[in-house]
C-alpha cells in the first residue's frame, strides 16, 4: 500500500489507498443518457440564472456607479470583483459566454491592478455596462454584431489602459 | 456497463444556492440519490464527521471557512473522516498562482466554471478511474501533484529516489 522515501528532510511515502469509489461506482464511465439528462438540467436551470443574473448586474451597476464616485471604496471594490466573478463563473454554462467573457475581463482587470485611476474606473463602467447589455437584452451566444461591438468597446478601455490606443 | 451511482454519497459545498442546486440536480440527473449540502466550510466538516461521503464537489470562495480551509482539514486533521477523500474544486479562478495554492492544499482535480455536464462527467472519470496515488512529505499530504500520464515533468527533480 505504501512505498517509504528517504530518511532525510526530503523524505516521502507514497500510498496506494483502496479505490473504494470505483469499487461502489463500477466501471465504464457515466452513462450517454445520464449525460444527455444531465445536460437538460441546464436547461431547466436557465430561467433561474436569468433572474438571478439580472438582479446581479443591477447591482454591479450600483456598485460600480459607488465605485467611480469613490475610486477607494475598497468594499465596493470587492463587490464589483465579487458580482463579475460570479457572473463569470456561471454565464457560458446557460448559453452567454459573453458575460463569461467581459466577467473575467474585469475580474482580470482588478486582480492586475493596485490603484484605480480615471482610465481604470473607465473600463469598470464599460464592463459593467457590457455584462448589463447581455443580460437585459439576452445577448446569447457569440450575439452577432452586438457582441462584436461590446467586446470591441471593452477592448478598447483596456488598450487605453493599457496606453497602447 | 456504465458508472451506477446509486450508493454512491456526494457533498457539494457551495454557498451559492443556485449554484448548489445546479450541482445537485447534474448528481442525481447521472444516478446519484444521496447529495450532502453545505453552505460554509465548517458546516460541511461537520456533515462528513457524521456521515462520511464518497467523494466532495468543493466551490474555492465562501465565509467564514473557505473551500480551501475545508481542504486542508480534511487531509490533514487528526480526526478527519476521510484523509483520502476525492475533492473537485470547482473554481472560476483559473489562474496559475491560485491552482498551485489549491493544488497544494491537496485537492484532487480542478473543474473550472462555467461547468457543463460533460466537463462534470470528464473530472469523475478522472476520480474513478485514474485516481491519483497519495504524497506523504514533511510538507505535504494529499494526491499526487505530478500527472501520471505521459510522464513528461521537466521541472527541478527535488525528490530524493531510491
Amino acid at each position: 500500500m505504501s512505498q517509504p522515501g528517504a530518511g532525510d528532510g526530503r523524505s516521502f511515502q507514497i500510498i496506494n489507498p483502496p479505490n473504494t469509489l470505483q469499487k461502489k461506482a463500477g466501471s465504464g464511465g457515466v452513462d450517454a443518457s445520464a449525460v444527455k439528462k444531465a445536460e437538460k438540467v441546464f436547461e431547466s436551470l436557465r430561467g433561474e440564472f436569468e433572474t438571478n443574473a439580472k438582479n446581479d448586474v443591477a447591482k454591479l451597476a450600483a456598485a460600480s456607479a459607488a465605485l467611480m464616485a469613490n475610486p477607494f471604496d475598497i468594499n465596493r471594490r470587492q463587490e464589483v470583483y465579487m458580482l463579475a466573478h460570479e457572473l463569470r463563473g456561471q454565464g457560458g454554462s446557460y448559453g452567454y459566454p459573453l458575460v463569461t467573457k467581459f466577467g473575467d475581463q474585469l475580474c482580470r482587470f482588478l486582480d492586475a491592478t493596485d490603484m484605480l485611476d480615471a482610465k481604470g474606473l473607465v473600463i469598470v463602467k464599460a464592463a459593467a455596462d457590457a455584462i448589463a447589455v447581455v443580460i437585459n437584452s439576452a445577448v446569447v451566444g457569440d450575439g452577432g454584431e452586438t457582441g462584436r461591438q461590446l467586446g470591441a468597446m471593452l477592448d478598447k478601455a483596456l488598450a487605453m489602459a493599457k496606453g497602447e490606443a | 456497463m456504465a458508472y451506477q451511482f446509486a450508493k454512491i454519497r456526494v457533498l457539494v459545498l457551495e454557498d451559492n444556492a443556485h449554484m448548489r442546486k445546479l450541482m445537485k440536480a447534474l448528481l442525481e440527473a447521472i444516478g446519484v440519490r444521496e447529495v450532502v449540502e453545505a453552505s460554509d466550510g465548517a458546516a460541511a466538516y461537520q456533515a462528513i464527521k457524521q456521515s462520511p461521503v464518497d467523494f466532495a464537489l468543493v466551490d474555492w470562495e465562501m465565509y467564514p471557512v473557505s473551500g480551501l480551509d475545508f481542504v486542508r482539514k480534511v487531509r490533514t486533521d487528526q480526526d478527519s473522516p476521510n484523509p483520502f477523500m476525492p475533492i473537485i474544486m470547482i473554481t472560476g479562478h483559473t489562474e496559475r498562482e491560485r491552482v498551485m495554492k489549491a493544488r497544494d492544499v491537496g485537492v484532487t482535480e480542478f473543474l473550472a466554471k462555467p461547468i457543463s455536464a460533460q466537463s462534470l462527467t470528464q473530472r469523475l472519470e478522472e476520480i474513478i478511474d485514474r485516481p491519483r496515488p497519495y504524497i506523504r512529505t514533511p510538507n505535504y499530504f494529499g494526491p499526487c501533484r505530478r500527472r501520471k500520464r505521459g510522464g513528461t515533468y521537466l521541472g527541478v527533480e527535488r525528490r530524493v529516489q531510491h
